[in-house]
This record gives C-alpha cells, sequence and structure tokens, in this order.
C-alpha cells in the first residue's frame, strides 16, 4: 500500500527533474545578430532575407546573408542544397552556431508570407 | 446565403431549447418535456444534416460565391477532392463536428434511457457552444461580406482558389473526419462524468461510459496514425512524427484517452480510482477543446510547420476553453468530497497497482508535452520574449516514459487483481529470458545503445506476454482479449519507431541528371522532371535499374515549391529519397573563363582567336516543345588558321533549360553557351580551363534530395494495425458487457 505511493512520487519528481534537465538543453534563444556573434551556443537567428544566396557546386555548401530588425547583416553559411522556398521566403529563421565571422546554420527555417497577409506587411 | 445562415442560427436555437427541456425534465420528469426535447434535438438534428447536405451541394456544383467554397476549392479539383473540400477550413470541420454530434446523440438516445437527459444536455451545450462560433464565422457567408474590397454585391468569382495541393491526397480525405470523430466522441465521457457529479452516481456511469472511451480512444488513435501516415509519405519531410504543436495538441488527448480507459477498467473492478476517473474524463475532453484553440487561433503560427488560418475566432475559442473548463471543473469541485473514497485496498503486487502506475505515467508524459507544446505561450506571459527549443526535449522524455510503459504493459497483465501475487511473475520467466536472449541479437545486430536496447528488451518482452494472453484468449473464444492485442500492437510501434528514427542513415546527396550515384549501397540516378496532369511535377528517379518517381512541383495556391518523397518500401526498410531543390543547370556552371563574342569580330584567347558566325539553323527544326539552339564558333590559331568550329548550344525542353557543351578544340576544355542575345548580337560563353579537374556536376541540372534508410519502420505500421484491430474487439467486448 505505502510502497505504490512511494514509487508513484519517485516517478513523478523523477520524471519532473528529467523534463526540466531536457527542456533547459533543448532552448535554443531567440536572438539578435549582435548577441549571437558573442554566443558560444546554438541559438536561433531570425532576419530578413537579402538577396538569393548562392550555392557552390564544388563545396556542396549555400551562402546567404540575413538582416536583423536592428539593421546588424549576419552572412551564413549551410552545408546542403538552397532550400525549396528559399526566394519565396520574407525572413529565415537559422538555427546554429557563430563561428570565425559566419553563422554555421544546422537548420534553416523559411518563413513564406501568408497568403492572407498583404504584400510587404511580413512581420 | 440567408438560408444556410438561418439554419445555423435555428440550429443554436432548437439545441438551447432541446438543452432547457432536457434539464427540466431531469428535475420533474414529466414525459411531455422529455418529447419536447428529443423533437429540439431532431429539429437541431435535421438542419445539421440540412447545412451540411448544402455545403456539400455548394462545393460540388461550384457556389464560388460563398467565402467557404471560393477559398477551399476550384473547378478542377476531382471529386474525391471536392468532398474533401468540405473539411478543408474551420467552418467544415465544425460543421463536421455537429454532425458527429446529431449521430451520437441518436446514438445516446437509442441506448442510455437512464443517462440520457444529463448526458444528452450537456453534449447539446457543446454542439450549441460550436453553433455559436459557426453563426459568427459561417459557410454560408458570401464573399462579399467577407472580402468587400475585392468583391461587389453580387459578384460570383469564375474559380475558387483551390484546395492546398499537400491535402490533395488520399490519406488527408480520411484523416480529417476521422480525427474530428474523435474529437467529438470526447464529449460523451465528458458529459457522462458531468452526469455522474450531478446525480452522484459515482459508480454506475463506470459500466455505461467505458465503451464510450473505448470508443473515442479508437477514433483519435486512428486519426493520429492516418496523420502520420499521410505526413510520412507526402510531406517528404521524413518522418511520421515531429512533435509538432498540432501533432502534440491532438496526442495529449488521446493519451488522457488511454489512461481513462485504463482507470475506469479499475473502477469497474475493483471500485477505486472514483475521483481520479471523473477527473479524467472532464480533461479528455478540455484538451480537445484545447487542442481546438491551439490550432485554429493562430497563436502558434511562428512556431509550428502547419499553416493556420485566421485569429479571427480566438476569443470564441478562448471562452469555449475556459468555459468547459470551468464548467466540468466547479462541478467537480462542489462534489468531489462527497465522493466515497474506495481506496485501492491492495498492495504494490496487484493488476491494479501496475496498472495505476502505467495511467501515472501516461498522464506525467501528456502534461509534459502539453507544458512544451504551449511553452511559447506561457514563455510569452511571464517572460519578455517567447522562448523556442528544439523538439529533442520530447524525444528525451519519451525514451524513460517508453522504458517504463513497456515494463508495467508487460507485467500488469500477469499480475492477479486485488490479490498480491508476485509469485505469478514466475510464469513470465521464461518470457523474460527470450527478450533478454533477443536483446544479445539487438545488440550484435548493432542496436548498442542503452535506452533503445532497453526499450527493444521490452518491447519483446511485452509482445510475447500479451501476445500469449491474446492467443489463450482467442483459443477459449473469449473477446476480452482486444485489450491485450492493442499491447501487443504497442510494443510492435516501440520497436518500429525506435529502429526507423534512432538507427535511421541519412544523408544529403546532389544528384547531377544522368549521372548515378552510389548511396547507402543503393544506384540511384536522377533523370530529370516529368509534368503531370494535376501540376505536381514528377521527379524521375532510378533505383537500381527501377524507375521511381518523387514530386517536387510549384504551388500557386502556396506560392511555394511543394516536395513529396519517393519511398520504396522493402520488407525490412524503407529507402525514403525526398527532393530539397532541383538547381538549374545555369546555376551550376563549373569555373573558368567567361567571353562575350559579337557575331562577326574576332577576339583573342588564350592564343587562339574566336569567331561568333552565327547560329546553326538546322536545330530550330526539332518540333514540338524541344528546341535546340547552337551557335557556331570558328576558332583560329595563333597563325590565324582555321583550326576548328565549335557549337555549344542549349536544350530547351518544356521550358527546362538544358546546356549542350561543346569540347574545345584542344579536346579538353568544354564550352559553354551561357545566354544570347539576339538584338545585341551577341553571345556569353564560358571555356573551362583544361587543367582544372572537371566536375561531374558541372553544368547539369542537380537534384539535392535527402536520401535515408529507415530500418523496420514496417513494424511501427504492424503494430499499429493491430493496435487498431485491437481497440475494435475491445468496443465489440465492452459493448456486450455493458449490455449485459
Amino acid at each position: 500500500m505505502r510502497s505504490k505511493y512511494i514509487i508513484g512520487a519517485v516517478i513523478i519528481i523523477g520524471f519532473t527533474i528529467w523534463a526540466a534537465v531536457s527542456f533547459n538543453a533543448s532552448l535554443t534563444p531567440y536572438v539578435s545578430v549582435e548577441e549571437a556573434k558573442h554566443m558560444d551556443k546554438v541559438v536561433q537567428v531570425k532576419g530578413e532575407r537579402l538577396g538569393s544566396g548562392n550555392f557552390d557546386v564544388n563545396t556542396n555548401q549555400f551562402k546567404f546573408k540575413i538582416r536583423d530588425e536592428k539593421g546588424d547583416v549576419l552572412p551564413v553559411v549551410y552545408d546542403g542544397a538552397k532550400p525549396g522556398n528559399f526566394d519565396q521566403a520574407s525572413h529565415v529563421v537559422c538555427v546554429g552556431k557563430y563561428e570565425n565571422g559566419v553563422f554555421h546554420a544546422k537548420e534553416l527555417l523559411v518563413k513564406c508570407p501568408s497568403k492572407y497577409q498583404p504584400e510587404g506587411n511580413n512581420s | 446565403m440567408i438560408i444556410g445562415i438561418t439554419a445555423t442560427a435555428l440550429t443554436f436555437v432548437a439545441l438551447m431549447l432541446s438543452i432547457a427541456a432536457y434539464y427540466l425534465y431531469d428535475r420533474k420528469r414529466e414525459p411531455s418535456l422529455l418529447t419536447f426535447a428529443r423533437v429540439a434535438f431532431y429539429t437541431a438534428s435535421g438542419l445539421i444534416i440540412f447545412q451540411a447536405v448544402l455545403l456539400m451541394y455548394g462545393i460540388l456544383t461550384h457556389h464560388f460565391e460563398w467565402n467557404y467554397v471560393f477559398s477551399y476549392s476550384s473547378r478542377s479539383l476531382s471529386l474525391f477532392y471536392l468532398i474533401s473540400t468540405f473539411w478543408a477550413g474551420q467552418e467544415g470541420t465544425f460543421l463536421l463536428w455537429l454532425v458527429f454530434g446529431v449521430l451520437y446523440g441518436f446514438w445516446i438516445i437509442r441506448t442510455r434511457k437512464k443517462e440520457e437527459p444529463l448526458v444528452m444536455a450537456f453534449m447539446l451545450m457543446v454542439m450549441a457552444f460550436i453553433a455559436i462560433i459557426l453563426i459568427r464565422k459561417n459557410p454560408f457567408d458570401y464573399i462579399w461580406h467577407v472580402n468587400p474590397a475585392s468583391f461587389g454585391v453580387g459578384m460570383v468569382p469564375r474559380d475558387g482558389v483551390g484546395l492546398n495541393p499537400l491535402l490533395q491526397d488520399p490519406w488527408m480525405v480520411i484523416h480529417p473526419p476521422i480525427l474530428f470523430a474523435g474529437y467529438s466522441a470526447t464529449m460523451i465521457p465528458f458529459a457522462f462524468a458531468m452526469y455522474a457529479l450531478i446525480k452522484r452516481e459515482y459508480d454506475e456511469w463506470v459500466r455505461a461510459v467505458l465503451p464510450f472511451a473505448v470508443f473515442a480512444g479508437l477514433l483519435l488513435g486512428a486519426g493520429i496514425i492516418l496523420g502520420g501516415y499521410w505526413s510520412y509519405t507526402t510531406l517528404g519531410w521524413g518522418g511520421f512524427w515531429g512533435w509538432d504543436p498540432v501533432e502534440n495538441s491532438s496526442l495529449v488527448p488521446w493519451l488522457f484517452s488511454l489512461a481513462l480507459i485504463h482507470g475506469l477498467i479499475i473502477q469497474l473492478v475493483q471500485g477505486g480510482m472514483k475521483k481520479t476517473n471523473i477527473l479524467m474524463a472532464i480533461l479528455t475532453f478540455v484538451f480537445v477543446l484545447y487542442a481546438s484553440f491551439l490550432t485554429r487561433s493562430g497563436i502558434l503560427t511562428d512556431f509550428s510547420v502547419h499553416s493556420f488560418g485566421e485569429s479571427e475566432l480566438s476569443n470564441y475559442l478562448i471562452a469555449f476553453v475556459l468555459f468547459f473548463f470551468a464548467l466540468g471543473i466547479l462541478v467537480y469541485l462542489f462534489r468531489v468530497n462527497e465522493v466515497k473514497y474506495k481506496p485501492v485496498y491492495s498492495s504494490l503486487g496487484t493488476r491494479e497497482s501496475f496498472i495505476d502506475l502505467g495511467i501515472l505515467i501516461l498522464v506525467l508524459f501528456s502534461v509534459f508535452v502539453f507544458i512544451g507544446t504551449s511553452w511559447p505561450i506561457i514563455s510569452g506571459i511571464f517572460k519578455s520574449k517567447a522562448e523556442s527549443f528544439a523538439t529533442e526535449y520530447y524525444n528525451y522524455l519519451a525514451g524513460p516514459g517508453a522504458i517504463l510503459m513497456a515494463l508495467l504493459i508487460a507485467l500488469a497483465p500477469v499480475m492477479r487483481w486485488k490479490t498480491s501475487s508476485w509469485n505469478k511473475l514466475k510464469t513470465v520467466t521464461l518470457h523474460s529470458i527470450v527478450s533478454l536472449a533477443l536483446g544479445a541479437v539487438y545488440y550484435f545486430l548493432g542496436v548498442k545503445d542503452l535506452i533503445p536496447l532497453l526499450i527493444f528488451i521490452l518491447s519483446t518482452f511485452v509482445i510475447l506476454v500479451n501476445g500469449q494472453l491474446v492467443i489463450q484468449l482467442l483459443r477459449k473464444k473469449n473477446y476480452g482479449f482486444g485489450g491485450y492485442l492493442v499491447h501487443v500492437g504497442v510494443g510492435l510501434m516501440f520497436m518500429g519507431i525506435v529502429a526507423s528514427t534512432g538507427y535511421d542513415r541519412e544523408v544529403k546527396v546532389q544528384f547531377p541528371k544522368d549521372v548515378p550515384k552510389k548511396v547507402f549501397g543503393y544506384t540511384i540516378e536522377y533523370n530529370g522532371q516529368q509534368a503531370a496532369k494535376d501540376g505536381k511535377n514528377r521527379v524521375i528517379l532510378t533505383v537500381n535499374g527501377k524507375k521511381t518517381f518523387a514530386k517536387f512541383y510549384w504551388s500557386d495556391y502556396s506560392r511555394a515549391w511543394m516536395v513529396g518523397p519517393s519511398v520504396e518500401n522493402k520488407w525490412s526498410k524503407d529507402l525514403y529519397i525526398s527532393p530539397i531543390q532541383i538547381i538549374p543547370a545555369e546555376q551550376s556552371m563549373p569555373r573558368g573563363d567567361e567571353l562575350t563574342l559579337v557575331k562577326g569580330q574576332k577576339i583573342k584567347y588564350r592564343t587562339y582567336t574566336l569567331l561568333f558566325k552565327g547560329y546553326d539553323m538546322k536545330s530550330h527544326e526539332m518540333g514540338g516543345s524541344t528546341i535546340v539552339l547552337k551557335t557556331v564558333i570558328d576558332v583560329f590559331d595563333a597563325n590565324g588558321k582555321l583550326i576548328g568550329e565549335i557549337e555549344p548550344g542549349i536544350h530547351m525542353h518544356n521550358q527546362k533549360k538544358d546546356m549542350e557543351p561543346a569540347t574545345f578544340v584542344d579536346g579538353k576544355g568544354k564550352v559553354y553557351l551561357k545566354s544570347v542575345n539576339v538584338e545585341a548580337r551577341t553571345i556569353h560563353i564560358l571555356l573551362t580551363n583544361p587543367t582544372d579537374k572537371t566536375n561531374p556536376m558541372a553544368g547539369k541540372e542537380i537534384l539535392a534530395a535527402e536520401v535515408s534508410v529507415k530500418p523496420f519502420i514496417n513494424l511501427l505500421w504492424l503494430g499499429t494495425i493491430l493496435m487498431i484491430l485491437g481497440f475494435i474487439v475491445t468496443l465489440y467486448y465492452r459493448f456486450q458487457q455493458q449490455k449485459s
């Protein structure tokens, strides 16, 4: 009888601690370009897409630039081909780490303007 | 359309009248009140069916003056997808919810006379709320009312916007109705819980509600599985589950419904769990409402891959969630103290203790998924900036959760109800030895990480123990085997999920056109694109000599490139190829010297002199949609002697450009025709440096794709089928039991 509650309590506490630890480990803060340059961890930077970027067949890398709300420009390198809807995106969210002058993105989320929003109003 | 909108408004009135009459009948027991309540419900049902038929009629006959028809369908859709337009938008799904409500209402009236008044009153209350939302956002609204700026009164658009191409998929035709049937079904246990509280019948309601809880669990589970299968075979992001808010918000009520089913079984057998069961029935439904709020309010647009609609309904949806949450919790708190506490008077070594712990884990896991999914909202309230986190969070939780669940699912069925029976565990010694032995096999096959290995071993244990029970009960022709069959399915699903997501191999590859490449032992070749009738253009691939197709197409509807994977299903693994991008030939140029040549003018290049003479006119006469353009360039050596003629060209087929480079006179370098300016009589060419190593991809159209091998994903699909079958058997079994 009592042992059941003890086991239950252990499960609840254990699971909660484990969840909290996992949660902290998975947090990837949204930061500005300026902050990203000074952070030594994986972060997300959202910025306006500048140009169409270019794909280098020889290195198999896609390079482009984004500009955040403060106007800071961030060069981004992504290992892989240009995402399908890159040219349609107004903004790009880059998940990765800033190293040696460039932001190495391991994941790109392209934000397409919603079809309900009028042009030029994509926040 | 005034008839449609009036029908919606009258539906609300009829539902309210029925609720009032049912409530009064419950107090006064006057037969005329019951008759009135039923007639009002039948009237509402007639109106709801009328609206459903009307909407379907409007879709099929292209009444584009209705905003809903205009927004989600078009003339080009086939009948199949026109039908699914019904549930492509919010108004349609709410109407669908009402239609299911009607069916469930008739079901209750026919089979549960005793509980009918209050159960119906609460179910109809939910439906009345939906009717309010439908009045606010009506499927029969004229387009000029919704969008007066673009459409004049009486103006009928010639064609609709069309259906999102991702939804034009056979799985998407059946996934939403099943999931909505499940969502809608959770209001039955909710209504029964309210009945139990108000009538102070904390025990009798269990027998009545259990089959309905199984029914809701079956539909929610089937809906989620179909959604996962759809995203695996259609979306092309490589998985069946992405811990996306939309998926999570349907997972939480499903897990709660599973917890509820097990809690009800405990109460049925030995009387415990009275309070918890009522609370879980209420919360299952509230989580469904919360899901509809999350997915329809647009609040998570920034955090999800799904696209959401407008947010104009937010306030209604918040009110919807809060109203029923408050109603349920208040009535619960009002009564909970008088519920006679019947402790689960048994020691740890009983089946109910094990099931209890299983319920605890289901609930805990659900709560943490709920917190994670809501985190953008929670952190938005308490912190200055909404936070986001990687979906690994859920995977971290799922591992230990699955281990504990598997352990309990394997052991609980062995234990005896009510009396401690640790010695019963000896009966599964053989199963555990076999599982451990197989564990060693898994280890040598490559499952070398602790958590996956534990899940594999315990899942095997689950399958053996529960599988044996299924066989034993089947021999006795006892239909109680359904639950154990579900457990076997769950065991297989655990193994399939861990194998296919934990031990998949995945690589991003560039395939130059018509150049075979070896990937994971497969010879894969990209052979260009092929136009398709429905506009979903295909990518032709050859895998080990066999032709297969993926999709890569532009969607005007979504204003985006859409992809669809090629899935080669083999018994032990899937080869999954998902296009990322097609890089046109002119963007994959090699490095070299670029020159602009003017017609008739000589130009120096290294030791040579080049002269652009003109176009090769014969090349135009290819006919059809193919155009070949060739240029003629004479090459002279240092002494001015003509040493050769080169003809770099462009090959155009269906607006797809292919390079036709010429080999330079030295026999090494290549000459590409980059662009042509007819008016200025110039051409732009690129000459590669013969000393450069030629990149095989240069100057070719390139398909960038993600190739992955997903081992034993068939275990997952097999598991889901067994699980659904088990649910259906359980449903039959529990309804039989309810009758007796």
